[in-house]
């Protein structure tokens, strides 16, 4: 987990740490391929903010006075930032908003190009300003600071759209991250006006350590203790959301995050309405979301239908197999009959899932899930092709594979979520395995590869946090997806800024490390510099730089949006294997699947047991036979 | 007209069980083994034929340029070995240049997880007219894994048609796993954008006792599970017979696609057992080349969805 520290020391090894913004100053918002407000304007926010601190008071008093809920002060209490200076918008046409947001109904007026503003604060990506007698914000991009020229950014568009315009294209989305076989010298958030704007994928980000930033560019404090375990727990239900009904209900509770998908702001909101510490099991009774719904004028049912997941066959006592076994317990004769009887073909926004090795079928129970992370994203982009281009997927995605020999081999039959076609991978190709511990040789060093790269990173300065195996799962269950899709993606930037010191000569990579945040000593250990270079740098090198193959020419270890995230972790309620699929085994990007449903889980628990026992079952014959060989007991 | 005299020129090319070095060749021209066909040998992958064939090198050419780009994880150049509009058969019928197909992962059965570390090709036989080239082919592909120690060995069939008109880029493919076929809810269907009418050649698939009776002197059949390899007319007559009980019917949309020098079609099959709930479904490949009454098919392939 990023802490204060870390995001205090997020510049790059060589820079001029005292020219950069402190933490207090700059916040930079972490989105897919940019940096918000960061850079130029950055940096004059900083100089400006330190200049009048007397405004933030009144700041939040307005705010609090303007908006009159907790809810919303709960949302604001961020950064203390007074006045800024005065700027110039840059767009043609921008909105003006009365919250810091954006909403269909928010837009209180508009400032033509060459406008001067004059800021009383920042708020994440938007700025206060002055606007008649209450206070109105506007989209910091667009806002030219001591003569700072940004360059026009697609994703922030709809700022710079009429409501009516606006309302087709729901939210700015940034492009997913590409490739970076070639990528420059990675760059600091201080750097000069002419390059900023232009920053790279992997510069410097840093989550929040107070606050986060939503999908509709709100700034929320960062998790409290419980509410992860509380988000988590309703994604397991077996039903989800209706997005239809729930934006209803995120609007009238005036949750400044309403999507349609259910969020930190949202469990704040209801808590703060209801007066009670509501936990999953009340916020999913469906009698009190009825009553709540009816007593906030919300239309619809709560959730979407419930479907019927399991078989009703005779169990065929003579297959026995891991994969047959995992069936069997959700009430299938075998693995065969459930293959062919409860898979059925499925897309994912009109995108068929056969593709590669994947047959393309799904269960009923992740079909559903797919079909709730749809109806999500068509809600909230207008239509399954605006949802695709809003999330940045680029189509490539699988449902089922090894369903065929892979279940019956005999010496390693497999019945994990992919054989039981309840699990699916997005983007495979970018959003790598990065920690499957225990499955052999080649498992146990790519786990330690990355591990120690993530650890490399955070150590160097470059952000993100220093994952493994426990910090993974422990991040995965304590935050919301979108804190977490901060700290995995600034995690995933870290490490290929990392992979790319590996291409630099072994004097400018010893040097780096002796420089870090964190030293590297240049003695023994597994720690120590000569070690690191044998072991991780230089097979880096071969790795990602030398390889003739594909394989691990992408950099990062994740590309998915904070959009697609929360379509498929809270309005899907899939376990996201990045973060959630085990203790021992974690970090698989790619990866959602539904272990996390009772039925999901049964079915993942069969099939594990059952290799469990067949492993232990092999060992105790290993053994036998070595005995009976040798004549004697062999502890 | 049909049979050029190059389709003579039966080659099965062997290769290094280890999968290591260059191509290897063990007798320059090529041995005659005791079945009479010429034998050339070979490294990982590399399939080196007889200088004095040159249309079967074109087709081990292709063959290698294929599993090259599959070694690479190349996948444009992989797709870059099929016309624009090739079907390939992976099992399911997919565009080979569709956005979305994965061909080296579909081709390869690779998971997400599975890195290729060889592909050989342990035979190989090839027929042509001036205008197309076909070949049938067994490959063995090893690939590490990081769900499993040990690692993965697949075999896959493979029956291919290059055309002279494409640039000898292939038209239409077949790879499949050694595997069952086995019983599956919805029977896989070429895409909308790619399906015709059915043809002649369709219905040949379903048919077998049709299928039997049409097909040329070395045709070759290949099927989904172990030992279904037929590499001539013999060998496929045979295994048609032991077929012959079998209840095929056409399932899905086809592509079907007539030149005046060859024909291919690619169709769904449906293979319903008795007492079982869904039928099995298989997909079918079928080359034909033409002669005085028509058409005589020259290569086979049911792979198991």
């Amino acid at each position: 987990m990023a802490t204060e520290h870390d995001s205090e020391r997020a510049v790059a090894p060589g820079t001029n740490e005292a020219a950069g913004p402190s933490r207090e100053e700059v916040r930079p918002s972490a989105v897919q391929g940019r940096v918000l407000a960061t850079g130029p304007n950055a940096t004059s926010l900083a100089a400006l903010i330190a200049s009048a601190p007397q405004l933030a008071a009144q700041f939040m008093t307005a705010i609090a006075s303007h908006f009159g809920n907790s809810t919303v002060q709960q949302t604001l209490a961020v950064q203390k930032q007074p006045g800024i200076g005065v700027g110039k918008i840059t767009a043609s046409q921008l909105n003006v908003r009365s919250t810091p947001a954006k909403a269909d109904d928010n837009v209180i007026g508009q400032l033509d190009r060459g406008t001067p503003v004059t800021p009383l604060a920042k708020r994440g990506p938007w700025l206060e300003i002055p606007h008649g007698q209450q206070p109105g914000f506007v989209w910091s991009q667009w806002v030219e600071f001591d003569g700072s020229t940004p360059t026009p950014d697609p994703s922030a568009h709809a700022e710079t759209q009429t409501p009516t315009q606006a309302a087709a294209a729901p939210a700015p989305v940034a492009p997913v991250a590409k490739p970076l076989p070639q990528a420059p010298p990675a760059q600091v958030i201080n750097q000069p006006a002419a390059t900023t704007q232009t920053v790279t994928p992997h510069a410097v980000i840093h989550p929040g350590a107070e606050t986060f930033e939503t999908i509709q560019h709100t700034q929320v404090e960062i998790h409290q203790k419980g509410e992860g375990k509380i988000l988590s727990d309703i994604r397991a239900f077996k039903q989800q959301f209706d997005p239809h009904w729930l934006i209803q209900l995120q609007q009238k509770l005036q949750v400044g995050d309403a999507t349609g998908a259910f969020n930190t702001e949202t469990l704040r909101a209801m808590r703060d309405v209801t007066g009670e510490h509501l936990d999953a099991k009340k916020i999913t009774n469906e009698t009190f979301l009825v009553a709540l719904g009816a007593r906030l004028g919300v239309e619809g049912e709560p959730f979407r239908a419930e479907v019927d997941a399991l078989g009703h066959d005779e169990r065929d006592l003579t297959k026995t197999d891991p994969a047959d076994l995992a069936a069997q317990s959700i009430g299938y004769a075998d693995y065969d009959t459930y293959y062919a009887t409860a898979l059925t073909p499925v897309k994912f926004l009109g995108v068929s899932l056969v593709q590669g090795s994947s047959d393309g079928q799904a269960h009923p129970l992740l079909a559903s899930r797919i079909a709730a992370a749809e109806a999500y994203l068509i809600q909230r982009f207008g239509s399954a092709e605006k949802a695709i281009t809003g999330t940045g997927w680029s189509k490539r995605a699988g449902a089922a594979y090894a369903t065929s020999n892979a279940a019956h081999d005999t010496k390693d039959p497999k019945s994990h979520m992919h054989t039981m076609g309840m699990a699916m991978d997005i983007d495979p190709g970018v959003n790598p395995y990065t920690m499957p511990k225990g499955d052999g040789p080649a498992a146990d060093w790519i786990t330690w590869f990355y591990q120690t790269g993530f650890e490399l990173g955070h150590r160097l300065g470059y952000g993100g946090d220093a994952l493994n195996l426990d910090s993974l799962l422990e991040e995965g269950q304590q935050m919301s997806s979108e804190e977490l899709h901060e700290h995995m993606l600034a995690s995933s930037q870290s490490f290929a800024r990392t992979v790319e010191l590996s291409e630099q000569s072994d004097d400018d990579i010893k040097a780096a490390l002796l420089a870090a945040r964190e030293p590297y000593t240049d003695g023994p250990g597994d720690k120590g510099i000569p070690s690191l270079m044998e072991k991780w740098f230089h097979p880096a090198k071969k790795m990602f730089h030398d390889a003739k193959s594909g394989e691990r020419k992408f950099h990062e270890t994740m590309t998915e949006s904070k959009e697609l995230i929360v379509a498929l972790r809270d309005a899907a309620g899939l376990n996201w294997g990045g973060t959630e699929m085990s203790a021992g085994q974690n970090g698989d990007f790619m990866h959602f699947d539904t272990r996390n449903d009772s039925i999901g889980h049964t079915v993942y628990k069969a099939g594990y047991d059952a290799q469990q026992d067949r492993k232990a079952k092999q060992a105790k014959e290993a053994k036998e036979a070595k005995e009976a060989k040798h004549g004697k007991k062999i502890k | 007209m049909w049979l050029h005299a190059f389709l003579a020129s039966v080659i099965i090319v062997g290769c290094s069980k280890s999968g290591a070095g260059g191509t290897g060749s063990s007798s320059g021209s090529g041995t005659k083994n005791g079945s009479g066909v010429i034998v050339v040998g070979a490294g990982s992958g590399s399939a080196k034929a007889s200088p004095a064939n040159a249309d079967v090198s074109r087709a081990t050419t292709i063959m290698n340029a294929q599993l090259g780009a599959l070694r690479n994880a190349q996948e444009a150049a992989l797709v870059d070995t099929f016309a624009p509009d090739a079907v390939v058969l992976v099992p399911d019928p997919r565009l080979a240049h569709g956005e979305t197909t994965g061909l080296p992962a579909a081709i390869a059965r690779l998971t997400p997880h599975d890195t290729l570390k060889t592909a050989s090709v342990t035979k190989l036989v090839a027929g042509s007219t001036p205008t197309a080239l076909w070949w049938a082919a067994e490959v063995d592909l090893v690939a590490d894994s990081l769900e499993s120690p040990n690692p993965t060995k697949t075999t896959i069939r493979v029956t291919e048609l290059a055309t002279a008109e494409t640039g000898w880029k292939v038209v239409a493919g077949a790879f499949g796993e050694v595997t069952s076929a086995r019983m599956k809810s919805t029977p896989s269907s070429v895409d909308d954008s790619s399906a015709t009418p059915p043809g002649p050649l369709t219905s040949l698939a379903a048919d077998l006792a049709k299928l039997d009776a049409s097909l040329a002197s070395k045709a070759t059949l290949l099927g989904t599970d172990k030992g279904e390899t037929a590499w001539d007319a013999t060998a496929s007559h045979a295994l048609l017979a032991k077929w012959k009980q079998l209840s095929f019917d056409d399932a899905g949309k086809p592509r079907e696609v007539t030149h005046k020098d060859w024909a291919f079609a690619i169709t769904g099959i449906d293979w319903q057992q008795p007492k079982k709930r869904v039928p099995v479904r298989m997909s079918a490949l079928v080359i034909a080349v033409p002669n005085a009454a028509g058409w005589q098919v020259v290569a086979v392939q049911y792979t198991a969805d």
